[in-house]
């Protein structure tokens, strides 16, 4: 499963999968100070970016083999400031879609499972 | 004393992306990549986080700049909608983000982001809100 999701920028972030698989996906990452922004919380970039990986990895697993697809929108509500330590994971449902498009939620918990973000995405599938 | 530009962000987040700031007023900013092998996708294109992340902080700093330093705000970000109109292979990433509209605690910005080519590759859209009291 691994292997399907090589990325980039997913391992410049630090961020690992989880899971994936069904439409669904997991995605965590240990916020570190390369994560942080000037109130010394995570920033918001960082959840999105977690968020986006996220709702690609559901997409892809809604189906065998994997789909490569790419995020057409995303809109991301930060509903609490983001601690500036621990393990943050993002959770990713397919909503529903066709052959061609999905639309993928996700929300970012921190450690205490308070929800930290919600997001809702549509992608598209580039192969198949 | 005056900003130079271009500048480097040194919080944590903006440094891991390598963002500079090449321009910034009242109401406006303009932050820039270069694209690197780090912030790519499988398929070679930059990541969508990486355009999300630039977005949020071009969005921050247009609403961040005070012609007074001392009575500086600072906003967090309490929606960020983007739009991913292209893939993006060539550097640098330019991302052009302007308040347009708002008060005094919440407001709302406005930003487009164009690829080496010129080409425009996403646009965001964010409501964000000032932490504390106007000074």
């Amino acid at each position: 499963m691994s292997a399907g999701f090589a990325m980039p920028f997913l391992t410049a972030l630090g961020a690992e999968l989880v899971q994936a698989g069904g439409g669904d996906a997991e995605v965590g990452l240990v916020i570190r100070p390369e994560h942080l922004n000037g109130f010394g919380g995570a920033h918001g970039g960082v959840l999105a970016a977690l968020i986006d990986i996220a709702v690609g990895a559901a997409a892809a697993s809604n189906g065998s083999p994997l789909r490569p697809n790419v995020t057409l929108a995303l809109t991301t509500q930060y509903l609490r400031p983001a601690p500036g330590a621990g393990r943050v994971v993002a959770f990713a449902r397919r909503r529903g879609g066709g052959g061609q498009i999905a639309f993928v939620d996700a929300e970012v918990r921190a450690p205490d499972g308070v929800v930290l973000a919600t997001g809702t995405a549509t992608l598209r599938f580039t192969s198949g | 004393m005056p900003l130079k530009f271009p500048f480097a962000l040194r919080d944590g987040y903006n440094a891991l992306l390598g963002v500079q700031v090449a321009a910034w007023g009242p109401d406006a900013a303009t932050l820039q990549f270069d694209v690197r092998d780090a912030l790519l996708n499988p398929g070679a294109v930059v990541h969508g986080g990486a355009l999300a992340s630039l977005i949020d902080s071009a969005c921050t700093m247009a609403g961040s700049w005070f012609d007074d330093p001392k009575l500086r705000r600072v906003p967090v970000t309490l929606t960020l909608t983007t739009n991913f109109l292209a893939p993006v292979r060539q550097g640098p990433v330019t991302c052009t983000a302007r308040r347009s509209g708002g008060g005094e605690t919440t407001f709302m910005a406005e930003a487009e982001v164009v690829d080496g080519a010129g080409g425009l590759v996403a646009t965001g859209r964010a409501v964000m809100r000032y932490l504390g009291k106007p000074r």
